[in-house]
């Protein structure tokens, strides 16, 4: 980047330490490849450019009305002009051979730093949230009718702006074109605009910040258009003498949506070369002597230099995005501190990617999908840093309309500003407040009122306990929420409440405190306690016995519906999952709480039934199935161990069987005939026998089967 | 006609019937009830109150009254062979300290047959102590442990305890007790075992070198069942002994009905006895053993 230095005739010193040069006599050059600034040692002397080769036009950089002409001569101003070279000379060496010259510089080339719109996101949400997405509380500055005064004139370097636009026509008060390329109606400078000042309560589009009342007052804008675009090529404007044409024409506040780029090679990233070299740059002399005359002379008389009787403000304030390339450096921040550099939150209320940032980034704002103004009549949302510093600018004219006055510096209201702001967000400072910085300095705070619903509850291990907390400041500050307590959690779910959670799947059984505590600007708090018990969990439980089932053909359907044999004493729902261990056998169908089994073929399966609740506490239930085939000659259900009913099936035609049952002592449990069949089962009920071995001889057609079983 | 329609009917009956239910087994710990004594289970289990055997076996207020100092006894048993079979076996040891103390010990193994893969199995350990109170009244108290495998993964066991009390005079003697009252657990789940009221007379008379004796037992359990059995024995010379009986088993009983048939000989303190159990369940059950007392 550029390092200044005295011009001598032995030396050209206009020295770039990097990038190379070749990339800056190349197509891409963080400098205006045609033009050269020039100091010369005295007004009164002027050089006969046609002597220098190469210059094809020389003019003077800060011109303007008679009146200002003092004024001008006694900044230095006068001396500056502005060479426009054929680019067959390099520029330097060209300088320095002309007498009268005292000092040379290149221009770098600044860009609007906006990023590609994001269509997808609401309206205006960076001034009125509904969400809990952070606005930055401008409602209550309206709502106590600081609006936006005709009187107060913000500037707008950046492209054009749109003089037809129903919403900005009747607050665009004058439009100056430093391109020389005639004024055009662009994007970014339209965009930009609106957020200041499109006008509000008209019944159209957007309210801009200081956009009035509807009465036709509304702070006025002036378009100073240093980006225009040409043949497909940007063009830039003498963004120092628009500066001081500002400055001169009742400016208070200028609003610059720029910056100067590291990424001088334009391929869309900063190298590390590009990073260091930006670090080490600085803004040229002129830049920084217009910088200063801002500052300085704005809401001035040209002829003594006091603040104008009917200026709110002696000075002007200088705003500027702090660029979108994620870097931690910006040179005119390094060479004009007085500046406020604006970074941008995301719609979360976090620190932009894309924003610079840094100590001197000091005011953050809303840059993500800002909906303002855009050319021909309409609207659109952007991206970007370009967007979040006039939403300062807007503030600031309020402030101004608030605070102004006799004696009303740019450093008040940049105190106030700053001093107002919500805590710092990342490194891009503190988030813009506009009624906190209205209420910066104030005496009679009344502190916060919290509400809570419901404050205290009872729940079952598997629920969740949600609460909403209200926020209410009598004097509109913005209020901050706080929870202390174990296993509760904070959420913003609207710009004055949040929500309040404790989920009892996650902490034991037992009882839980927290305290809750609004604390507003100033300290001021208010808090409440909230009481959770979370009840024990208690696994499902069996309602009904799971019985053996006989299937008797293939096809044959036994039907379940899990919640008839299952219940949670939470009265929660459990999850079930259901298993066949030879599903060659019997075909499970799954239908949410219900399932069937369908015989396949002969055989027996075992059927795994778990219910499980929502903390993992389950019940395992299995039973067999039982699919039986033609031709059987003796089984029994549930097989060798008997819980309760035994099934004793014999042939497929019931025949008259003698089925005797004894224990392993030889006492006879049951000794009778009876028909009995595949299709007609002798059921016997063991459910009371104490837990013993058991026989069973079961005689029928001749034949004499038996069977060791065991009753448990 | 009329037969397909009673079949039919009889089918539908047996499609929507309810379970049947089924009687007795409600105690647990059946085996426990089991008489491992050769000599009563010719008798048909009757015996309790029997003076004439040696009191290895028998009740272990018998002991003060026993004329000589120690008997000890062994003896097997082939189990139910018509349903789950099983081969028993007991050993016995009782024994007089003083005049009026006795002591009785046994346990009892049972093995059953005819399971794949592993033999169930159940055991029974008894202790007892008695007093003779005069010289018609013995009291006796005694401990049971039982335990039986029901499945490789199932285990029951339990405690038990006896009470008894035994008069004699003359050739009659009488039995009062409590017989193995307790319970068994399986799990956590407990259960009762074949708890009774046990009564028993018993009368002998001797006519040269014949001797006679007729033995009858009641056991009313806790549970509901009821056994009576009853057994006469006669022996010749006290060298040869013929014994018979029949016990009969309420539906709810751990032990059914069944006859008895029995032989022994004894010779210089050493009992050789043998019995087989006739119809019912536990028909061709039989019980051989040896024992020795002086």
């Amino acid at each position: 980047m550029l390092i200044l230095a005295a011009c001598s005739k032995q030396a050209a010193v206009v020295s770039v330490p990097a990038p190379s040069a070749e990339v800056l006599s190349g197509e891409f050059s963080p400098y205006e490849a045609d033009v050269l600034l020039v100091q010369l040692e005295d007004p009164a002397q002027v050089p006969d450019w046609s002597q220098l080769p190469g210059v094809v036009s020389a003019r003077r950089l800060f011109t303007d009305e008679p009146r200002f002409e003092k004024a001008l001569h006694d900044f230095g101003l006068d001396r500056w002009y502005k060479l426009r070279l054929s680019g067959d000379m390099p520029a330097t060496k060209a300088a320095c051979d002309l007498p009268g010259i005292a000092y040379a510089e290149r221009r770098l080339r600044p860009a609007p730093v906006a990023l590609p719109n994001d269509p997808d996101l609401s309206r205006q949400t960076y001034l009125v949230s509904s969400s809990a997405a952070p606005d930055i509380h401008v409602a209550p500055l309206w709502e106590q009718g600081f609006s936006g005064r005709s009187d107060i004139i913000v500037a707008i370097l950046d492209g054009g702006i749109d003089a037809t636009h129903p919403d900005l026509a009747s607050h665009l008060l004058a439009s100056e074109d430093f391109t020389e390329e005639g004024l055009q109606a662009d994007v970014h400078g339209t965009q930009v605009a609106g957020i200041v000042s499109a006008v509000r309560g008209n019944g159209i589009g957007i309210s801009g910040i200081a956009g009035g009342s509807g009465s036709g007052d509304g702070v006025r804008l002036l378009s100073a258009q240093i980006f225009s675009r040409k043949e497909g090529k940007d063009r830039l404007g003498d963004y120092e003498a628009a500066l001081v044409w500002a400055a001169n024409h009742g400016a208070l506040i200028a609003q610059n949506s720029w910056a100067f780029k590291a990424d001088t090679d334009g391929d869309g990233s900063v190298s590390e070369q590009e990073k260091a070299s930006f670090s080490r740059s600085h803004i040229p002399l002129s830049y920084q002597l217009a910088l200063s005359y801002f500052s300085q002379k704005a809401g001035c008389d040209p002829e003594t230099g006091e603040q104008r009787a009917d200026s709110p403000m002696k000075g002007g304030l200088l705003v500027f995005a702090s660029g979108n390339e994620g870097l931690d450096y910006n040179p005119v921040a390094a060479d004009f501190p007085d500046a406020l550099f604006v970074g941008a939150t995301d719609a979360e209320g976090r620190q932009a990617a894309f924003s610079n940032h840094g100590d001197w980034v000091r005011i953050c704002a809303p840059g993500v999908a800002v909906y303002s103004t855009m050319p021909d009549g309409g609207y659109g949302r952007a991206s970007g840093t370009s967007f979040a510093a006039p939403q300062v600018s807007g503030v600031a004219a309020l402030l101004v309309e608030a605070f102004g006055g006799p004696g009303f510096t740019p450093g008040q209201l940049r105190a106030r500003l700053l001093g107002g702001a919500a805590p710092a967000v990342g490194e891009i400072g503190g988030f813009l407040d506009a009624m906190g910085s209205c209420r910066y300095g104030a005496t009679d705070n009344r502190p916060p009122m919290l509400s809570l619903s419901p404050d205290a509850a009872t729940i079952h291990a598997h629920e969740t306990f949600r609460a909403q907390a209200d926020l209410l400041d009598p004097d509109q500050d913005a209020v901050d929420l706080s929870l202390e307590g174990e296993a509760f959690s904070l959420r913003k779910t609207a710009p004055d409440r949040y929500e309040i959670v404790l989920d009892g799947k996650t902490v034991r059984a037992g009882t839980y405190h927290a305290e809750v505590t609004a604390t507003d600007r100033f300290g001021a708090t208010d808090h409440r306690g909230i009481d959770i018990t979370v009840l024990p969990n208690h696994a499902p439980v069996l309602e009904k016995r799971m019985n053996p089932v006989l299937l008797r053909k293939t096809g044959e359907r036994a039907n379940f519906l899990l919640t008839d044999y299952f219940s949670d004493p939470d009265g929660e729902v459990p999850d079930f999952s259901v298993t066949v261990d030879h599903p060659e056998t019997v075909f499970l169908s799954r239908n949410g709480a219900s399932f069937s089994l369908i015989m396949l073929q002969e055989g027996r399966a075992e059927v795994t039934v778990t219910a499980r609740d929502a903390l993992g506490a389950s019940l395992q239930v299995s039973f067999p199935v039982y699919a039986a085939p033609e031709g059987l000659t003796l089984e029994t259900l549930p097989g060798y161990k008997v819980y309760s009913d035994l099934l004793i099936l014999t042939g497929t035609d019931p025949v008259p069987t003698h089925i005797v049952l004894q224990t392993s002592t030889g006492a006879i449990l049951y000794d009778d005939t009876v028909l009995c069949g595949a299709e007609t089962p002798l059921r016997l009920d063991l459910s009371l026998i104490a837990p013993v071995r058991l026989f069973l001889s079961v005689s029928y057609d001749g034949r004499t089967y038996t069977k060791n079983l065991l009753k448990l | 006609m009329r037969r397909k329609a009673l079949i039919l009917l009889l089918l539908l009956a047996a499609f929507g019937a309810k379970a049947q239910e089924v009687s007795g087994g409600l105690e647990a710990m059946g085996f426990g009830r089991i008489v491992r004594d050769p000599a009563r289970a010719g008798l048909a289990f009757a015996g309790l109150a029997s003076l004439s055997q040696g009191p290895a076996f028998g009740s272990v207020a018998a002991v003060p009254f026993y004329d000589g100092t120690f008997d000890g006894a062994f003896s097997y048993s082939r189990w139910n062979p018509s349903g789950e079979c099983g081969n028993h076996f007991t050993l016995a040891a009782a024994g007089r300290l003083g005049k009026r103390y006795g002591i009785s010990a046994s346990a009892a193994l049972q093995r059953a047959v005819g399971y794949e893969g592993w033999t169930p199995t159940d055991f029974q350990a008894r202790l007892g102590l008695s007093m003779a109170l005069s010289e018609l009244f013995s009291v006796g108290i005694g401990g049971h442990y039982l335990s039986s495998t029901l499945s490789p993964e199932d285990h029951l066991s339990g405690f038990a305890m006896d009470l008894s009390l035994l008069l004699r005079k003359g050739g009659f003697s009488a039995f009062l007790g409590l017989s193995q009252l307790g319970s068994a657990s399986l799990g956590d789940k407990v259960y009762p075992t074949a708890a009774s009221v046990s009564l028993g007379a018993a009368y002998a008379h001797c006519f040269g070198e014949h001797r006679l004796e007729a033995d009858l037992d009641a056991d009313f359990y806790l549970g509901g069942g009821v056994i009576l059995s009853g057994g006469v024995q006669y022996s010749w010379r006290e060298f040869l002994f013929l014994r018979g009986g029949y016990h009969w088993g309420s539906a709810k009983a751990v032990l059914p009905s069944f006859a008895s048939a029995g032989l022994g000989v004894h010779w210089n303190g050493i009992r050789l006895d043998a019995a087989v159990l006739l119809g019912g369940p536990l028909s061709r059950s039989l019980t051989v053993g040896i024992a020795y007392g002086f």
